[in-house]
């Protein structure tokens, strides 16, 4: 009896995880098989042309990059401030826990709030209009939660041992971070950062009414313009065009650069890791 | 023996983890240029009173401390002491080797910058001085640039203590530091701090008697948090007055 049970409860897990990866290889499959064929040097470095049913992604691609950037630019470096202040310096108490409660539920707002907050501060409030500095300051806003968490359990799993040593030598608080907690815990902070920013960078709803353009025939110049982005256009290809049967292969070739995109920035997360833990073994 | 001057006095100091007493009112005075030995079972109280001599159980906010620890007379838990400069003057060897994931070099190198040392050559100067101090010299000198994490154990450990005496520190705090050593690992660092002693006050805490019997000149039995007995090694192993040290140091409990 007891046996049985233990069979049954393996089968029904392995099943899970059959499914989780069927429900991947499907859609990665269905998407490289229609997309293969759109896909060109055209595709890539063209602008869409004859009210999109032809010509290529090249602002879009363009587009998301900048915006991802922008995100980069201003999630990082207060992403990882707010974890290092709460893993090094905030003592637990009332305050530390309210801290961490309120990135924890923003982790789980919907990413359509972050775009109509993003409307209200940056876009109106802030006066940056709809451009790819409101887009990627809200998306900055959406990625900010998934950077403090994962840095501050990087830095939370450097070996105390280390911190230790430092203050025997008569380092400071904040040498002993710089010098010797943050560079341990660079690779996993790096990973984590990555990771939340290629989520980001695929995400629809927050460029919505931020800064993302229908169609654009020019790439922004400043951080004031709008922009094309490629979720954006695989949204407009897929549901919004007046011909939606006669370019979906297009949207087959977006969706599959986006995909590509967002897997290429994990595969250097990942071998950014790799490579810093093989470093540090030695 | 002669008698020398005394370095560091704890002064009824005791030591709170949240509720729980770890300490009770300690007095104990540590003489100059001397190897006192802290010996009694797990848990009796002697890595936190180790601990207790330059700080270090500040990082654990749940720590509270009352008494006085004095260093060459001055209350080293008093408002005027910067802990940055104490922890300068009080060097501390850890338990475990605890090298940081860098070069051999660095690792030295990175406690002389942080107290001012920037010349390069002078860095190199001090690095290969300490090493040579720790007997790591011959074995290291021709891989300084590689991981400190190739080394073994042992060689790991003496680099910890290059690192600890390579800012010239008073006292050199030891934190059992051969527990996770092989014996002839454990017999180098142990002849290297019979050498250190002409230079630094070492307080050494060990689980091991044949240790503290064969490398101190004082001894102090911690059991439950007190301080049992203290007194020259040679007496405390030969002739002790409390009956709780006689049944420890005869392994009757430990």
């Amino acid at each position: 009896m007891k046996n049985l049970e233990e069979v049954i409860g393996l089968y029904t897990l392995r099943l899970c995880a059959f499914l989780v990866v069927l429900a991947i290889f499907v859609i990665l499959y269905d998407i490289l098989v229609q997309g293969m064929p759109a896909i060109s040097w055209e595709f890539l470095t063209s602008y869409p042309r004859e009210g999109m049913t032809k010509g290529g992604i090249w602002p879009a691609v363009v587009g998301t990059v900048y915006v991802t950037l922008i995100t980069a630019i201003c999630s990082i470096p207060l992403g990882v401030g707010a974890a290092i202040y709460l893993s090094e310096y905030a003592r637990e108490g009332w305050t530390t826990r309210v801290i961490r409660s309120s990135i924890r539920n923003l982790a789980g707002v919907p990413s359509i709030v972050y775009g109509l907050f993003g409307v209200a501060l940056f876009v109106e409030g802030l006066r940056f209009g709809t451009s790819v500095l409101s887009a990627g300051l809200t998306l900055g806003l959406l990625t900010l939660p998934w950077i403090i968490a994962t840095a501050e359990e990087a830095l939370k799993s450097v070996p105390q041992t280390y911190r230790e040593a430092s203050y025997a030598l008569g380092a400071t608080k904040w040498q002993t971070i710089r010098s010797q907690v943050l560079p341990s815990a660079f690779p996993g902070i790096l990973t984590g950062t990555i990771l939340g920013i290629s989520r980001a960078a695929g995400e629809t709803a927050p460029i919505l009414f931020t800064g993302a353009a229908f169609y654009l025939p020019h790439l922004p110049s400043s951080p004031f313009d709008q922009f094309m982005a490629l979720p954006y256009h695989l949204f407009n290809l897929s549901t919004q065009h007046h011909d939606i049967e006669g370019v979906r292969h297009l949207a087959y070739g977006t969706a599959m650069v986006l995909i590509g995109l967002v897997l290429a920035m994990n595969l250097v997360a990942i071998l950014i890791r790799y490579r810093l833990r093989k470093q540090k073994r030695n | 023996m002669s008698p020398t001057k005394e370095k560091l006095l704890s002064k009824d100091l005791s030591l709170f983890y949240g509720e729980k007493q770890a300490l009770e009112r300690i007095h104990l005075s540590i003489l100059e240029r001397q190897v006192t030995a802290v010996i009694g079972p797990s848990g009796c109280g002697k890595s936190t009173f180790l601990r207790c001599l330059n700080r270090l159980n500040e990082l654990n906010p749940r720590v509270r401390i009352e008494g006085e620890v004095l260093l060459d007379g001055q209350n080293i838990y008093s408002k005027e002491m910067d802990v940055v400069q104490l922890r300068k003057k009080v060097g501390m060897v850890f338990q475990k080797p605890n090298p940081f994931p860098k070069t051999i070099y660095e690792n030295i190198a990175y406690g002389l910058r942080i107290n001012g040392v920037r010349e390069k050559s002078r860095i190199l100067e001090i690095v290969e001085r300490s090493l040579i101090q720790c007997g790591l010299w011959e074995e290291v000198k021709d891989r300084l640039f590689s991981s400190a994490l190739e080394l073994s154990g042992g060689q790991q450990q003496r680099l910890c203590i290059a690192r600890a005496i390579s800012i010239e520190p008073e006292v050199l705090l030891m934190d059992e530091p051969c527990s996770a050593l092989d014996p002839i690992a454990t017999y180098r660092i142990e002849e290297l701090i019979d050498s250190l002693k002409e230079k630094y006050t070492i307080v050494l805490v060990t689980h091991s008697m044949q240790q503290a019997a064969r490398v101190s000149d004082y001894t102090a039995f911690f059991y439950l948090g007190k301080l049992i007995e203290y007194g020259p090694t040679k007496q405390i192993f030969t002739n002790p007055q409390e009956e709780l040290t006689e049944s420890y140091i005869t392994g009757r409990f430990g």
